[in-house]
């Protein structure tokens, strides 16, 4: 981490391209931290104090005091946010005076990058993870597969990237995920990795006929998808074939290999029942079971699924926490019965007006935010199904992300005093149907900074108190190799708190 | 030889396909060797492009037994190069066999529908460097565009380091790393002369001026801006902040002028020239003594016709100075604007020496009005081709004002022949000069900018080289395909589509 802070050093000179300035300042960082963790985890204390004090003489001292080596990065973060190359001195300058107290008002603050409607090359996520060390972030979400492709080289069960993977080079083997793993612990972030299910899962699945195992998935690429799927492309996955189960076993365990995830992302979301209703062998399964082909029973078998699908994964991982999407699962009466408050988080990505979030809080989920009104990064773009722009358009500026707030989510649906520990965060949520790497920087940043200053400060203002703060982050982002993308012109940055309309 | 070095262009595609592709296949599939020969036959090659260039092509493609010929011929060089370009596309790297393939038969017969096919781009909200600006011209060249407008100057900064007025990005440029040397802008239309691409510099004038002009008074000229960064500012002394407007009563503003264009002139050389005249607020002109007391003298009170008078004033007197430096010949572009509305009426801009560059709705009837006073017209229409559009407002909350975001199916299907058809009018030949997608960059600079230009602009191209009756779903499979094309060729153009789409084509609807 120390090393870390030093290449920030490093780059502030190499920005400024001249010798620097010889002088004799000298700074002594003191770093006390009682617990070297060795992963960062939701019960992970990230406070820390920094202290900052100029002696005679020219010594600069640091002193840096965390409870974990998570809290000294924040710290060590901080700390090169004070220090700046300033081309008028020809060398680094530093804040001499300061004293510090900080900590993360939310313990869950993240981004979601969608790796399977299009592909990210390992070298963007990397990025990304700096990006997001850089914002004091520490959750990188991977909604690994979908529908249109399954990039993830399981060795358990190969024919999954045989069939589901675009191309030879766009695919992660557990070697790679693992590597990106530690890079981002060391960076205080923690991976989560999402295996969608039932729903979209087509590519990658196709492969059980051929192998003797009956259909792992079903209506894959179907063409009509009239009520009977969203897509394109179609496709969910079996829930009445054993050997679904046995292939999901399997990819958890590959996964918890390549990240041993304290706490695991099953999707569940948008699960048509249209598919399931003209599968012989699912009918015939539901008949078996004295079942018809009315709705609720077709909720039955999403449950039953579910439940087979939360044992496969207890039996890899223990009982760690489990989170699952908004679906219509979520707001039926009986989803506590499935759905259980102990086991899942919900992660919302409903509007904030859906009376459904205050009705899951009031039924005992613990909750992450993504809403779609704010939180969603993908909006606003052409429709690539289509005319006009993509469904959840407008474009959802910096000022709607760093002005959504929770509490106030929960508040303007009556509920005043929520259990600080049942609202775990949030995450900004990058669908990729229409970004990949050369895009991908421009897209999260910055308004992946206003989000973590949402989830870390929960500040009292709105983003006009912001502003200044936010466009100056956005040329450190640049400095540091981050392509964001500029919110104003540059005059803006140069004559602060001027570019408004009266 | 001109031709010489497009024809290196072209072998440098060729090279980066190969060095890319060896990169991740073996070759194994190609026992001999194929050989790919070039003849080129070109009637008369100009040096510089024009709006009478004859940009057609033939290339014709033969194979027998091992050996392929591509004939390209064309009236001049820059027909040649869109032949080179074409060739270009009919060779890929195939990852099955390790090796470049190609169409074994070709016969292609090619002109654009228009002759101003190009890209502006603002430099002055934000800086664009110059490695960006060849890179984008690359791409230009990809699409077959055939002009970078670049809209150097604003209010907000002048990158532009004038020899003449070394002032100007003195006081003007953000700062020592974002400034265009002279020799920089001549680097550029060089590269950009190579690739078909010709330079339009805009200097706009007399609003969207202000930073790099405050210098006069310390100099001994007097004022040459007027409210330049004002703040608060004074009710509708501009439209975004920050404000500036010429000085158009002070001799020693067109004398700036001047220089400045002298200096493009030499870096440059440019068949046109843009003076920008869009978007003048009258209140700062009104509240400056100079002003009022020169229109006293003059003969004129402070009505709104009367600033008029004072605007058009300007623009004749900065006109006979673009005169001194580029010759009377040579072809001048204004944005529509107030002024040209009125002129339109009242006719006093000369429709033989003026193009206007339509940026309104394209259901403005100031384009009808335009048409029949016999203006030229280049077509940049807001709600079509302005790439800036659809992202968080910039000054306030909401979305950017002319929002919402222009896809590349609306870019695409912005047919001029129809949107003049919208107004009754089928236009004669040569009045309809082509377009331009406007890169405005007050949310945009390098770190985004290749996103924001592409695949878009390629919808843009196909529009004004092709001009099909067809709209964006016939295109929509080649677009995705060219899209990836282009990704290859290094342009990082956002992604439209999963790219399941491109490996299904046509499944992606509905």
């Amino acid at each position: 981490m120390v090393d870390i802070f030093r290449g920030y050093l490093v780059s502030m000179e190499a920005y400024g391209g001249i010798e620097p300035t010889p002088s004799n300042s000298m700074i002594v960082v003191k770093i006390d931290c009682s617990q070297d963790d060795i992963r960062i985890t939701y019960n992970t204390d990230e406070s820390y104090e920094l202290r900052i004090t100029q002696e005679l003489g020219e010594v600069v001292r640091v002193s840096i005091t965390a409870p974990t080596a998570f809290g000294v990065r924040h710290a060590l973060e901080t700390l090169s946010q004070l220090a700046a190359w300033d081309d008028l001195a020809g060398s680094v300058v530093l804040v001499n005076e300061v004293f510090v107290s900080d900590r993360p008002f939310y313990r869950h603050r993240g981004l979601m990058v969608d790796t399977s409607r299009n592909f990210i090359q390992l070298g963007d996520l990397y990025r990304t993870v700096d990006g997001m060390s850089y914002n004091k972030l520490n959750t990188l979400h991977l909604h690994l597969t979908d529908a249109h492709s399954f990039p993830f080289d399981s060795p358990s069960v190969p024919q999954m990237a045989v069939y589901g993977a675009y191309s030879e080079r766009k695919k992660y083997t557990v070697t790679d995920l693992k590597a990106l793993n530690e890079y981002a612990n060391t960076r205080g972030i923690r991976i989560v990795p999402e295996l969608d299910g039932p729903a979209h899962s087509a590519y990658g699945w196709q492969w059980g006929p051929d192998y003797g195992l009956g259909d792992l998935a079903l209506c894959v690429n179907r063409l009509n998808r009239t009520n009977v799927c969203i897509g394109p492309p179609c496709g969910i996955q079996n829930p009445v074939n054993e050997n679904t189960y046995g292939v999901l076993e399997l990819l958890f365990s590959d996964l918890k290999e390549a990240f041993s995830p304290d706490v695991f992302h099953l999707g569940a979301d948008e699960v048509k029942f249209g598919c399931w209703n003209i599968t012989e062998e699912i009918v015939d399964w539901l008949e078996d079971q004295g079942r018809g082909r009315e709705e609720v029973d077709f909720y039955y078998l999403w449950g039953y699924y579910q439940n087979r699908t939360l044992e496969k994964v207890d039996t890899v991982y223990g009982n760690i926490p489990v989170i699952v999407w908004t679906s219509s699962l979520t707001e039926e009466n009986f989803v506590e019965n499935v759905i259980t408050p102990e086991r899942y988080i919900v992660q919302i990505w409903t509007e904030s007006s859906e009376p459904s979030i205050a009705s899951l809080y009031n039924k005992g989920y613990d909750l992450i935010f993504s809403n779609s009104d704010n939180w969603y990064l993908d909006c606003g773009y052409g429709s690539w199904v289509g005319d006009g722009n993509n469904w959840c358009s407008p474009y959802k500026g910096w000022q709607l992300l760093y002005d959504n707030d929770p509490l106030e989510i929960l508040a303007n649906q009556g509920i005043l005093n929520p259990d600080p520990q049942r609202i775990w965060g949030g995450e900004a949520a990058m669908w990729t149907e229409q970004t990949d790497g050369g895009t991908l920087d421009g897209k999260l940043w910055p308004r992946g900074s206003a989000i973590a200053e949402r989830l870390w400060s929960n500040p009292p203002g709105k983003w006009r108190t912001a502003e200044k703060r936010l466009v100056h982050m956005r040329e450190v982002l640049c400095l540091r190799g981050i392509g964001a993308d500029p919110v104003q012109p540059h005059w803006c940055h140069q004559n602060e708190g001027v570019c408004y309309y009266e | 030889m001109l031709i010489e070095k497009m024809m290196t262009v072209l072998h440098g595609y060729f090279e980066k396909m190969e060095e890319d592709g060896l990169k991740v296949t073996v070759p194994h599939g190609a026992d001999t060797e194929h050989e790919l020969s070039l003849d080129i036959y070109i009637n008369r090659c100009e040096k510089q492009i024009t709006l009478q260039t004859n940009e057609s092509y033939s290339l014709w493609v033969n194979t027998e037994g091992t050996s392929t010929v591509a004939s390209i011929a064309a009236e001049t060089c820059f027909g040649a190069r869109h032949g080179l370009e074409t060739l270009s596309q009919l060779i890929s790297w195939d990852y099955a066999f390790g090796s470049l393939i190609m169409q074994t038969s070709a016969t292609i017969i090619d002109a654009p529908a228009y002759p101003h096919r190009g890209l502006m781009v603002d430099t002055a909200r934000n800086f664009i460097s110059l490695e960006k600006l060849l890179h984008i011209i690359d791409g230009l060249a990809h699409d077959k565009m055939n002009t970078l407008h670049l809209h150097l100057s604003d209010a907000n900064s002048f990158p532009f380091d004038s020899k003449r007025v070394p002032q100007m990005a003195k006081y003007g440029a953000y700062s020592p790393r974002k400034v265009y040397s002279f020799e920089d802008l001549k680097e550029l239309g060089e590269y950009a002369n190579v690739r078909g691409v010709r330079i339009i510099p805009e200097i706009d004038a007399p609003a969207h001026a202000g930073n790099g002009w405050q210098w006069g008074s310390e100099y001994g000229l007097g004022d040459l801006a007027l409210c330049v960064n004002e703040s608060p500012r004074s009710q509708g002394a501009c439209y975004d902040p920050p404000c500036g407007i010429l000085n158009p009563v002070n001799n020693y503003t067109y004398d700036v002028l001047e220089s400045i264009y002298f200096d493009l002139m030499q870096a440059l050389n440019p068949d046109m020239f843009h003076m920008g005249g869009d978007e003048v607020r009258f209140n700062c002109w009104n509240n400056t003594n100079e002003i009022t007391e020169w229109m006293t003298l003059n003969g004129l009170s402070r009505t709104e016709e009367d600033f008029f008078h004072l605007w058009k004033y300007f623009q004749n007197t900065s006109l006979q100075r673009v005169d001194n430096v580029f010759g009377r010949d040579t072809p001048v572009i204004l944005w529509t604007s107030s002024l040209t509305d009125q002129v339109a009426v009242n006719g006093h801009l000369d429709p033989g020496r003026y193009i206007i560059q339509v940026w309104s709705g394209s259901r403005d009837f100031t384009i009808p009005r335009l048409y029949y006073t016999g203006y030229r017209l280049i077509f940049s229409n807001v709600d079509a081709w302005y790439l800036d559009c659809g992202y968080g407002s910039w000054v306030g909350d909401g979305l950017n004002s002319c929002a919402p975001y222009k896809s590349w199916q609306v870019m695409y299907d912005n047919d001029l022949d129809y949107l003049m058809r919208g107004f009754g009018i089928r236009p004669d030949p040569g009045k309809i000069l082509g377009g331009e997608a406007a890169m405005w960059s007050e949310q945009v600079d390098d770190a985004t900018i290749d996103g924001k230009i592409w695949p878009r602009l390629s919808a843009v191209a196909e529009r004004l080289w092709s001009n099909l009756p067809e709209r964006w779903r016939f295109a929509e499979r080649r677009f995705v395909h060219h899209r990836e094309r282009m990704l290859l060729k290094g342009i990082m153009g956002d992604a439209v589509q999963p790219l399941w789409c491109h490996q299904n084509e046509g499944f992606c609807y509905n």
